[in-house]
């Protein structure tokens, strides 16, 4: 049951990410470029994505903090409360290669 | 703001959340992707078993689309495969150090309002804001 119940929530999070746009690293980059905000041409689209799912996880986290999981004996709630140089240093790591990944204009500034 | 899409960037948003609620509610789990995957390939690794049908379903969403008529995104292939390569292990490298992504630490953190989740979450956004601005309008031009 347990695999089955994450297969459906794997599911249901793709089908977020694809209607979403999410999927899309123009629609992800249209976000993150703020100097299109003066011009008109930025692209919100991802701070509603994200609160939307803050919405809906918030409530949804609060009412699963009075219950016990269907399939497990507990909920296993992060532990980690510390912020830390490899909490940074990953974050930093993360946001500008995630980019790279996605924007074929690095090959521009690397050439 | 000819590009925003609120309507369809509010379903999905709320599907996203649906999913990390449910996961929760059923497996008593942080729907965080990388995390989950990182499991799914530790050679030390237990419970293999829900973190693969998690990545499972997460693939088959979008081949799901195309079945039901949607069309999927082209994915754009930067010429040097060394660099995506190189990117893609950095950007893993950095997830693990920091013990999440934008799921785990973006979505699942700041809704239990957890102060390292939302300075993570401001860090790699203000990261990935720079190197666009970078990118596109100081060097790509």
């Amino acid at each position: 049951m347990r695999a089955l119940a994450s297969l459906l929530c794997g599911f249901v999070f793709g089908w977020g990410l694809f209607i979403s746009g999410m999927m899309r690293p123009d629609k992800v980059l249209g976000f993150l470029d703020v100097f299109a905000i003066p011009s008109g041409n930025w692209d919100p689209s991802l701070a509603v994505v994200m609160a939307a799912a803050l919405v809906v996880t918030g409530i949804g986290y609060a009412l699963a903090r009075r219950r016990p999981p269907a399939f497990e004996t507990q909920n296993q709630w992060p532990a980690q409360t510390a912020i830390d140089r490899p909490l940074i240093a990953g974050s930093v790591l993360f946001g500008v290669w995630l980019d790279c990944v996605r924007d074929q204009r690095l090959q521009t500034w690397r050439h | 703001m000819a590009n925003f899409t609120p309507v369809s960037a509010a379903i999905g948003g709320a599907l996203i959340g649906l999913s990390a609620v449910l996961l929760m509610l059923l497996n008593g789990r942080i729907a965080g992707v990388t995390g989950i995957f990182a499991g799914l390939i530790d050679p030390l690794g237990t419970d293999r078993g829900w973190r693969a049908t998690f990545i499972a379903g997460l693939i088959a969403a979008p081949l799901s689309a195309v079945l039901v008529g949607y069309t999927l995104p082209v994915p754009q292939m930067p010429t040097s495969l060394l660099v995506v390569i190189a990117a893609g292990l950095l950007v893993g490298f950095g997830t693990r150090l920091s013990n999440g992504c934008t799921s785990g630490h973006g979505v699942c953190g700041i809704a239990r309002l957890s102060p390292r989740s939302i300075t993570a979450t401001a860090v790699f956004m203000g990261a990935a804001i720079v190197v666009v601005a970078l990118t596109r309008h100081v060097f790509g031009g």
